[in-house]
């Protein structure tokens, strides 16, 4: 090849392997935020069986506006269950989103509504800090995002993977 | 983090511009990258695994291509410069159009993997430029850092000015950190986010009640209308206004993204007016490279067909941009070759008035989800479709508004200032400067009591 110099070479390899490495960056990504077809119906039927719902209420609308600041409006689906009583912890949240843009919005609302929870017992409610602290579970799989305080939270993040 | 919320102007901005005023002048590159950086993975991080794949891809893009160059290798040169741009084309195309093309053949949106990184179109534009300019020899390939500022650099990345790698050059060459420059940047800061925050916000009030009913009265659809083309405008040149503010805080001018667009008095007026720098980018690397107009009125027309689908493309992945751009092209391909000679006879504010009305409608495309949207709308603007009664509320409410907004829209209060400034009113300076505090104070405020709203061409 006509005055093909090692420098040319060097430049060639290394800007195409850049390229080849975003692109696999990119596929691994994707492989890991797939958007699952599975109806809102089935996952939530299946995490509510994994856990006891005993201390928890159903949720609505204006409910999870008031605990996560977000308006139900915007999400494909909402499922949540939140504490009877304000003596305990236990809480379930299943959003699955219209958009895969929204997963930083929806995390950020857990964040914070967990960074609330942990303030509000922080110093007089041990168990349920520990639970807070020590029992949730975050779990963002592409359009579904799985929020859980619960001393089973591992099993429940099993079923709603399982479920997708 | 965007230029209109409370953590950037009372925690980036003055932390950011103190420290570049103190430290020595070698590390300022260097310092003014740091802060870029922070100012990206603020939004999110992972927006830096993309631009330093892309910067890292386009250095050596560079390199290869300037190498070829010198050896005398014209062919291989322009093979590595197309399969660089194509490269970058690739990935704008990927994240931003991808799920369009599949919604065309009714698939179910994809995961991207990453999130759609800050500014994608405009660090595109930005990579294209240099590619170009490097290839053409406008410029050589910069030193690595020089570069990285050049795509990251945080006034400009997230929606322009789009600044040609060749200008950007010329900046790097006459940074100049003056009391002057430094007071027109936070002037034209404050300006632009007095623009974004007591009248765009006040405007998107009174567009998203109209845009977002059932039924809309005729009057109402004028209104709404009316709203949006202000709104965007005093959006969009606000965030311009408060890039270019920031730049020049930092030393850097860079180039006026908006002149009173809608004192246009065609629509190629309009269009040297209206987003400037993507004007100028669509003539520098689109236009003249395919002949620009000299080449007889039938490939100019072409031209122009190719520069106006490119500019709807761009802004967004949906027909109805497609469709805005393609009427702005139907307009000014009748201006080139018959229209004008004909409008030159009529009164120029006649003229302006009409070009405000043709490019009210097209803002109808613009803000619409759908063409069917579209439609409908442009529908109720004509009486068709028609219902509610909220008209007369709508009006009373927001007339004194829009007449500010159409009145700040003007060049007037900009050429008193100026007349002012010129004739060097010393007792003026004081007031000028109480007035700027007032309305950053008022926009503060608006910040902390208002739900934030990010920038129009943020999306874009």
């Amino acid at each position: 090849m006509k005055n093909l110099t090692s420098k040319n070479i060097i430049f060639g390899v290394l800007r195409w392997g850049i390229f080849l490495a975003f692109v696999v960056v990119l596929i691994v990504f994707a492989s890991q935020n797939k958007i699952s077809k599975a109806p809102m119906k089935e996952v939530s039927s299946a995490v509510s069986k994994s856990i006891d719902l005993k201390k928890m209420q159903k949720g609505n609308d204006s409910s999870f506006k008031r605990l996560y600041g977000l308006d139900s409006a915007e999400f494909e689906s909402v499922f949540l269950y939140w504490p009877k009583s304000n003596m305990d912890a236990e809480e379930l949240l299943i959003v699955q989103l219209k958009e895969i843009d929204q997963q930083q919005q929806v995390k950020d609302a857990i964040e914070a509504r967990l960074a609330t929870q942990k303030k509000s017992f922080d110093g007089y409610g041990v168990e349920q800090y520990a639970l807070l602290t020590d029992s949730s579970v975050v779990d963002v799989q592409g359009n579904y995002i799985l929020f859980v305080v619960h001393k089973d939270c591992s099993k429940a993040d099993a079923a709603f993977r399982e479920a997708l | 983090m965007a230029f209109n919320q409370l953590i950037f102007v009372c925690l980036f901005l003055p932390i950011s511009a103190l420290l570049y005023r103190v430290i020595p002048q070698k590390a300022k590159k260097g310092y003014l990258i740091f802060a870029s950086l922070v100012f990206i993975a603020w939004g999110n991080i992972s927006d830096l695994i993309y631009l330093f794949a892309v910067i890292l891809f386009n250095f050596f893009t560079a390199k290869q291509m300037q190498r070829f160059k010198n050896d005398g290798q014209a062919k291989a040169a322009r093979f590595v410069l197309i399969s660089g741009l194509a490269a970058d084309i690739a990935f704008l195309a990927y994240f931003k159009y991808f799920n369009f093309f599949r919604s065309i053949f009714g698939l179910s949106k994809a995961s991207f993997g990453l999130a759609v990184p800050i500014g994608i179109s405009f660090v595109t534009f930005s990579l294209i430029s240099f590619l170009c300019d490097v290839y053409r020899e406008k410029e050589d390939v910069p030193r690595f850092f020089d570069f990285v500022l050049y795509i990251t650099f945080f006034p400009k990345i997230t929606s322009g000015p789009i600044v040609s790698y060749n200008e950007f050059m010329r900046m790097l060459e006459n940074v100049s950190i003056t009391r002057q420059n430094v007071n027109l940047g936070i002037e034209q800061f404050i300006t632009g986010l007095a623009k974004k925050m007591l009248l765009a916000g006040n405007l998107s009030i009174l567009f998203t009640a109209i845009s977002t009913a059932g039924q809309r009265t005729a009057l109402e659809a004028w209104l709404g209308a009316l709203g949006y083309t202000f709104m965007l405008y005093f959006d969009f040149s606000g965030y311009s206004d408060m890039a270019i503010g920031l730049g020049k805080l930092f030393g850097y001018t860079m180039p006026q993204n908006f002149d009173h667009p809608y004192t246009a008095v065609n629509i190629g007026d309009f269009w040297r007016k209206w987003h400037i720098s993507l004007g100028a980018f669509f003539k520098n690397y689109v236009y003249i490279p395919l002949g620009g107009n000299r080449k007889g009125d039938k490939r100019t027309v072409f031209n122009l067909f190719v520069v106006f689908l490119l500019t709807g493309i761009w802004h967004g992945a949906n027909f109805t941009f497609i469709v805005w751009g393609l009427y702005h092209f139907v307009f000014n391909a009748a201006e080139r070759l018959f229209l004008d000679k004909v409008m030159n006879k009529v009164p120029k504010i006649v003229r302006r008035c009409l070009t405000f009305f043709v490019v009210m409608i097209g803002w109808v495309f613009f803000f619409s989800d759908s063409l069917k949207d579209a439609f409908v709308y442009l529908g109720n603007m004509f009486g068709i479709g028609t219902g509610g009664s909220a008209g007369g509320y709508y009006l009373f409410s927001f007339i004194i508004l829009l007449l500010i907004a159409a009145f700040l829209s003007l060049p007037v209060l900009r050429n008193v200032i100026n007349n002012i400034k010129r004739q060097k009113y010393t007792h003026y300076f004081p007031v000028h400067a109480i007035i700027m505090v007032v309305i950053f104070l008022l926009c503060v405020a608006c910040m902390v009591s208002d739900t934030y709203t990010s920038f129009l061409y943020a999306a874009f």
